[in-house]
């Protein structure tokens, strides 16, 4: 119905005439809010400072700056000259009015979105008030900087198909898969990049490195291993903490934008994905973490003196206050790139809502050595967690090089 | 007592209670915080405060600064004790777990509701019953305690704590229990009607509670049951029903005014005062003493209550004396008046062979500490579409008072009291109740109830202004009170009332004028955000109807000034404004100001017999014919009342000092060494001529004296050198005569003392004080009790604000306030009072949130990583503005205003955030959800 | 138990015989007797136990006492708010010019987060000394230094106001 009115030439003239308000179907636009949220939209195409979906965040990729664009229903400054089908090709395939994407619009992901999702997408932002806000230029190294070179990216990286649910899956099960891989477009960042920094479908929500922050594997067989439940996935995703801890950096954002927004069952639907439950087990407890604390180690004594305070004398933590260190799943990641890299930055205060808010946890670059934090970095691990290898100063420069040097979490 | 040199008479007897006599310790802070005298700024005023070095330099002066190694007399050795307190109230309590703590880790005592029971031991009358939950019970509410662990030292204390605080098997739980509402009856229940006469604002009125006496309802189904049918000429009640119900239905079917109707509702708030609550006792068993150090508001309730305790238990006998030590409090806010803690900490003193400290960390003073009372409003406005004027109030209150009643009656009432605002209703119904609940209770935080129901009045005028299409401030022109009109009781409000000024002043402030253009021109330039301006005013009454300040002023032979008052510093400044209260009788700042004092009244010899506020007129005429009876003997302090309460009782023994002494004085020395009276009668002019200069006295030209000059010659002859009176205030002055010097004179106090000379005259006592007993005394009518308040000090904001468009974030731009505070003290102690109260308004209303269910401060978990207090980044800490209404003359008195300032910013930033949206918020705390869903 | 020592407004401390997880605030409390720093929040929010650590580069930065165990000063130089002023011969007391600079402000009421608000104060001016900024930084690095310190009393415009005077009346503080 909508995709008919909105192509209907007829209909096009009066749309032009009154305001897109006037003509939404309020239904639509309802779930296209909610539909905005799931993808999270507003978390690139609104700036700090700036009017909502009005664009003008800055993105840092290895080809340069980018900025998001005004998506508003402005005619000429946003998107409001879009046609369904426009908006269409711009999400699936990456193909904007007036030029390709960058990739950091996930059109890879999107393209998985279903017909009646983006049309109720297109209702909504088609009712976004105008922001006469002008798209930033870009500020992009060559051959980047022309965007027609896009289309080789886009030939060597992007296979838009619509989605196809896996015949032996519940319901449910493949609603957790549309929304992780398609709107949610989780594996953008869960998901190590190609040469080409397109998504290496081999290793397909594994983790990576991105802005500082490792996005770590979230993988079922992981998370499984990790002890993750509903309940835990779920209080993550509501507030940003959970007997597995805490979030920082993109998923603090993403939480407070987009994920503490789905409705019930399409959080049973993640977690029934991600955990790969077909039938999830609501009830389901996180099982008893190792905790295995040497007194005697030298590393004791540092976490006795720097973190004990908040994270408790036995790595209980303080509930609602500083997250456990027992069954920490960013401790117990492979990977130590966030446990070094919290260590040395530390995290920002975060407010997820009037009654979840956590303050900020110290960064500790200039108060511990390199070899302080190495033995700290370890003793945490061998503490609470099943990793084995130690850690070494490679590792630790490795870390530190990828890490900005503004950066907080 | 273990110190020999703490002899007797180091503590001066304030009162005794069931053969325990309760003594007050030479004060702490006297001792401890020896700060320089202030030198004079500008305005005449002191460079800083008294308090200020012992302050800035981080001195040992605060209740939870002192451990028993600070304590004279006291042995070293320090205990310290853990309150738990209980998590939830679903399920049967089953007892203690401590089954995990290793051998040093172990409590030497567990205080449980067994160990009370067995020694006939409970809590002050006033908290009610049920110390600790008793095992099999389910808690009353969130944050009931269980038991106190007490440990002989600090090292075993905290190694149990940590162990213990945040587990989850530390109490065993049973079956589950279902909690009603409604499951206790109401703390308390409130009815106030008036409908105006024929004769108008000015005339009698048909009815009044202040005429007619007060309303109280049956209780049915733990609910109040008020009658449905009324009766013109019943009963008081039945005639309050039935002007109440006709009021309610004409507002139903009017045609000739304008009804807005609306539910405003207000949260659960934290006082967060920055020292959370401690206490430190030693009860010596040898020598039967009791000693206290609490941080807390009201010392001589404290000390009381303990004698009180041990006396109607089986320990009665084994303590003989209570000593109260009162230190400087780390802010209060009401939180620190009449808290239950100081019974805890009594509890575990009790139960110590030594010296038991029990501190709350802040999860605990969340959990546990006295909370704002919460109430949801149900407001009808009727406002005559022509003449503006409303015609009628009616309000259905509803008070969430937590799990204990604690003040919720009164606030409720002053709540309820206050909805009228600043504006004149001839005709109003104001019912209000304040339920019990399983949440924190609820006592009598800063705004006392009127912060809640003043702002819904401010936000209903706006928005009703907003429907009618008028001016607000034209509404606010012909409704606002004139001196001499009644409020919602029926009694005149006791000053001058000058809304009109405050309101002149405001309609041309350009932020208001401009603020159209202003909003255009900035969304212009900032499209991001919303722009918005919003005023609001607002009338605090202050007082409690029972106002009980005594004071002393003593002068040294070198001229040093001390005085001494029974209010407590809780950083306000009553110190310092005590200091500068008797400068105008004594030409300088006091040398010394000791607070809290509670010892030296003994002088005065009163005792008290009934309880103030319900005391018949015949009580009270009977009573009084004895000259040492007196309503209230001490009273609790709180910030608002100090200026004005305290500062006359202390201006009054000033004033008493100079006509008896230093004028007389100055008039013989000048009489005998500048004129030669041998040969002449001379006329020094009357002693209004009398005048302060460089701090010296000087009249007519006469050579000015310092006071060094004249105190030697008043110890030399033997004249008065220290005064001591004690007020009573019921909404006005007791008034009494005495015969000072064989003089009959009258004076708006009810009990003096004087020391002459050095105090050693035959007669004098102990402190060297000799009672002058009144001839006469006539007390404010126990009727006026039925006034609720009639003390009112006024004040006005203007909050300018933007609204962030996409997230609903709402950010102060700038603030400006009005107020009249009558006359200042000092002008920077107003200033701090004015920006601390804004302040802790904006976060009233934009920032401060807690549920009051199962996940909110009760379950022990809540602190300042999530509850949100302002910070300087909420404020537009550089673009606070205020302007001070100067006094009418320099009689004016001092009022209280700690309170108001917090008030009309609630309503300007509701305003403003209806100018900047579209849209009227009615839900405290106005979040950016909130806002973000009334702009999509 | 372990063995910690440091130095408090320059006297040497220790060697203490202590439980590790011993909060430096509980140090100064329960085991010195000093009880200047303030416990606010316990959990390093409200800053009213900010102490002073006097690097030996000739830094100085601001430490939480409540959050950070005593094992984080060991070995350490660390100032609480009773070693800013001095006592004269005459026994007058002599206050550092932050100090001197709230006093006359009226910046503090109930006085509890003041020994925090001093010493935050104590390491701008410090910071300053060392690198002068422009005048009209002056607000912005007051905010930076205050921001996080909670005062429920006086709506902290008294304490930004005060320390600002004195940053512009003190001239080698700014260029």
């Amino acid at each position: 119905m909508k995709k008919f009115l909105s192509n209907h030439p007829l209909l096009m003239v009066v749309a032009l005439l009154v305001s897109p308000q006037l003509w939404a179907n309020d239904d639509a636009v309802k779930r296209g809010e909610y539909i905005a949220k799931l993808g999270d939209c507003s978390a690139c195409h609104t700036a700090p400072e700036g009017q909502a979906y009005a664009g003008g965040l800055k993105f840092a990729t290895p080809f340069g700056e980018l900025y998001s664009t005004n998506i508003t229903s402005h005619k000429d400054k946003g998107i409001g000259d879009y046609s369904l089908q426009d908006f269409k090709d711009a999400l699936r395939e990456g193909k904007g009015k007036h030029g390709r994407l960058y990739p950091a619009m996930p059109f890879t992901s999107y393209a998985l979105v279903s017909d009646q999702d983006i049309s109720d997408l297109y209702a909504y932002f088609m009712q976004v008030p105008a922001a006469d806000v002008d798209n930033k230029d870009n500020d992009l190294n060559f051959p980047a900087n022309f965007r027609f070179g896009l289309i080789f990216w886009s030939w060597l990286n992007h296979d838009p198909q619509p989605f196809k649910p896996i015949a032996n899956k519940p319901e449910a099960y493949n609603r957790g898969a549309y929304i992780v891989n398609g709107l949610g477009h989780c594996g953008e960042c869960h998901t190590t990049r190609t040469k080409t920094f397109g998504i290496d479908k081999d290793r397909i929500f594994m983790g990576q490195v991105i802005d500082g922050k490792y996005a770590p594997n979230i993988t079922a067989t992981e998370l499984n291993r990790q002890g993750w439940t509903y309940r835990s996935l779920n209080d993550l995703f509501r507030e940003g903490y959970s007997s597995k801890g805490t979030t920082f950096g993109g998923m603090f954002t993403l939480i407070s934008h987009s994920m503490q927004h789905l409705t019930e069952s399409d959080m049973k639907a993640v977690a029934s994905y991600l955990l790969d439950q077909a039938e999830l087990d609501v009830d389901a407890k996180t099982p008893q973490a190792k905790v295995s604390i040497d007194e005697t180690s030298p590393g004791y004594e540092l976490y006795e003196a720097h973190c004990a305070g908040c994270h408790g004398g036995q790595g209980q933590g303080v509930p609602n206050v500083a997250p456990a260190m027992v069954g920490n799943a960013t401790l117990d990641q492979n990977h130590p790139f966030n446990t070094v890299a919290v260590l040395l930055k530390g995290i920002e205060p975060q407010r997820y809502s009037y009654v979840r808010a956590f303050g900020e946890m110290p960064g500790y670059e200039t108060r511990l050595t390199d070899a302080q934090l190495l033995t700290l970095v370890n003793f945490l691990r061998e503490s609470f967690t099943e990793q084995s290898e130690p850690v070494t100063q490679q590792q630790l420069d490795d870390i530190r090089d990828q890490i900005p040097d503004n950066a907080a979490h | 007592m273990a110190d020999p040199s703490l002899a007797r008479r180091d503590f001066i007897k304030l009162c005794t209670i069931g053969g325990i006599a309760v003594y007050s310790a030479p004060s702490l802070m006297a001792s401890q915080a020896k700060a320089p005298t202030p030198k004079y700024g500008e305005h005449g005023s002191p460079k800083f405060r008294l308090d200020a070095v012992a302050k800035v330099t981080g001195s040992k002066i605060y209740g939870r600064d002192l451990r028993s190694a600070d304590m004279d007399g006291w042995p070293s050795a320090q205990g310290h004790a853990y309150l738990v307190r209980l998590d939830r109230v679903d399920k049967i309590y089953n007892g203690l777990n401590l089954d995990s703590l290793e051998s040093n880790e172990r409590p030497s005592k567990v205080i449980t509701a067994s160990t009370l029971a067995s020694d006939n031991l409970g809590l002050p009358g006033f908290f009610g019953a049920n110390a600790f939950v008793q095992e099999g019970t389910a808690p009353e509410y969130y944050g009931h305690a269980a038991a106190l662990l007490l440990f002989d030292d600090f090292a075993t204390y905290k190694r149990a704590k940590s162990k213990l605080k945040f587990a989850d098997n530390l109490a065993r739980w049973g079956d589950s229990v279902t909690r009603k509402e409604h499951d206790r009856p109401p703390w308390a229940n409130w009815r106030i009607v008036r409908q105006e006469g024929a004769g108008g604002r000015t005339g009698d009125d048909v009815y009044s509670v202040m005429n007619n006496g007060m309303i109280f309802p049956d209780i049915k189904n733990n609910q109040p049951d008020w009658p449905t049918q009324g009766n013109e000429s019943g009963d008081s009640l039945e005639q309050a029903i039935y002007h109440g119900q006709k009021l309610r239905q004409s507002l139903e079917n009017s045609t000739d005014s304008f009804v807005l109707h609306r539910q405003y509702k207000t949260q659960s708030i934290e006082p967060m005062m920055m020292e959370p609550e401690a206490y430190n006792g030693w009860f010596d068993r040898a020598s039967k003493t009791l000693h206290i150090v609490a941080t807390v508001q009201d010392p001589q309730e404290v000390a009381k209550e303990a004698a009180h305790v041990v006396e109607s238990s089986n320990l009665k006998g084994s303590v003989e004396t209570v000593v109260m030590h009162s230190p400087f409090i780390g802010g209060g806010f009401g939180a620190k008046d009449h808290s239950i803690f100081s019974a805890y900490g009594l509890l575990a003193a009790l139960y110590a062979g030594r010296p038991m400290r029990l501190a709350n960390d802040r999860f605990e003073q969340f959990q546990s500490g006295l909370k704002r009372h919460p109430f949801d409003i149900d407001l009808k406005l009727a406002i005559n579409k022509s003449s503006l004027k409303f015609e009628g109030l009616v309000a259905d209150i509803k008070v969430d008072g937590g799990g204990r009643a604690n003040f919720s009656g009164v606030v409720t009432m002053v709540g309820a009291s206050a909805i009228q605002s600043i504006y004149y209703f001839p005709r109003n119904d104001i019912n209000a109740t304040c339920v019990a609940s399983p949440g924190v209770d609820c006592g009598s935080m800063r705004g006392f109830g009127t912060l809640q129901t003043m702002a819904a009045m401010e936000m209903a005028v706006n928005e009703a202004a907003d429907q009618m299409g008028v001016d607000p401030f034209d509404i606010r022109a012909a409704n606002m009170m004139l001196s001499g009109d009644k409020n919602t009781q029926g009694a005149i409000p006791n000053m001058g009332l000058r809304y009109d000024e405050m309101i002149a002043s405001a309609r041309q402030h350009d932020k208001w004028v401009n603020r159209a253009a202003n909003k255009q021109a900035y969304e212009a330039d900032n499209p991001g955000y919303l722009y918005g301006v919003g005023y609001g005013i607002a009338t605090k009454d202050y007082g409690t109807g029972a106002e009980a300040p005594a004071a002393m002023i003593e002068l040294g032979r070198d001229g040093h000034i001390q005085i001494r008052v029974n209010s407590m510093e809780m950083g306000t400044g009553t110190q310092t404004s005590q200091a500068v209260v008797a400068q105008r009788y004594v030409g300088r700042l006091a040398h010394d100001v000791v607070m809290a004092e509670v010892d030296k009244w003994s002088s005065l010899q009163q005792f008290e017999s009934y309880n103030p506020y319900f005391i018949s007129q015949e009580q009270q005429d009977e009573a009084s014919k004895d000259p040492r009876w007196t309503p209230v003997v001490a009273m609790a302090s709180s910030a608002s009342q100090s200026s004005y309460y305290q500062s006359h009782s202390t201006e009054v023994a000033a004033r008493i000092l100079f006509r008896h002494t230093l004028w007389p004085a100055a008039v013989s020395i000048w009489k005998a060494s500048y004129f030669n009276s041998r040969y002449a009668a001379i006329d020094f002019g009357d002693i209004d001529n009398a005048r302060w200069s460089g701090g010296k006295l000087t009249a007519n030209g006469y050579p000015p004296l310092d006071l060094a000059t004249l105190m030697d010659y008043a110890y030399e002859n033997n004249m008065i050198t220290g005064v001591m009176v004690h007020a009573f205030n019921r909404w006005a002055w007791a008034e009494a005569d005495f015969a000072i010097e064989g003089k009959n004179e009258t004076h708006t106090i009810d009990a003096l003392a004087l020391r002459q000379g050095d105090g050693s005259n035959a007669g004098a006592d102990d402190n060297g004080y000799q009672l002058v007993e009144r001839s006469r005394v006539d007390y404010p009518k126990a009727s006026l009790n039925n006034a609720m308040v009639t003390y009112y000090a006024p004040a006005a904001a203007l909050a300018e604000l933007r609204v962030h468009k996409a997230t609903g974030q709402v950010e102060i731009l700038s603030t400006h306030s009005w107020l009249e505070t009558g006359r200042m003290h000092v002008r920077e102690l107003v200033e701090g009072q004015i920006e601390g109260g804004l302040v802790m308004g904006i976060g009233h209303t934009l920032l401060e949130y807690m549920p009051t269910d199962q996940t909110g401060p009760g379950d022990g978990t809540w602190n300042l990583n999530r509850y949100d207090v302002p910070k300087a980044k909420h404020v537009a800490v550089w673009n606070m503005t205020h302007e001070i209404l100067p006094p009418l003359s320099d009689t004016d008195p001092a009022k209280g205003i700690g309170e108001v300032v917090m008030i009309p910013i609630v309503s300007a930033i509701v305003q403003g955030l209806h100018q900047a949206t579209g849209t009227y918020f009615y839900d405290l705390p106005i979040k950016p959800k909130q806002v973000k869903e009334a702009l999509s | 138990m372990s063995t910690f020592s440091f130095t408090l407004n320059g006297e040497q401390i220790g060697p203490l015989e202590l439980d590790s997880d011993t909060a430096m605030i509980e140090v100064l409390h329960e085991y010195l007797n000093m009880t200047g720093t303030k416990f606010g929040c316990g959990i390093g929010v409200c800053r009213a136990c900010t102490v002073i650590v006097d690097n030996d580069d000739g830094t100085s930065e601001v430490m939480r006492s409540c959050i950070n165990n005593v094992g984080a000063f060991n070995g350490k130089k660390v100032r609480t708010v009773e070693g800013h002023a001095t006592t004269k011969a005459s026994g007058e007391v002599q206050l550092s010019p932050v100090q001197q600079a709230y006093i006359e402000g009226y910046a503090f009421q109930c006085g509890w987060c003041t020994s925090g608000m001093v010493n935050a104060a104590t390491v701008l001016i410090e910071q300053l000394r060392r690198e002068p900024i422009k005048k009209n930084q002056i607000e912005s690095r007051i905010e930076e230094a205050l921001e996080h310190h909670i005062c429920r009393c006086t709506g902290y415009k008294k304490y930004y106001e005060s320390l600002k005077k004195l940053i512009e009346e003190t001239e080698e503080l700014w260029t």
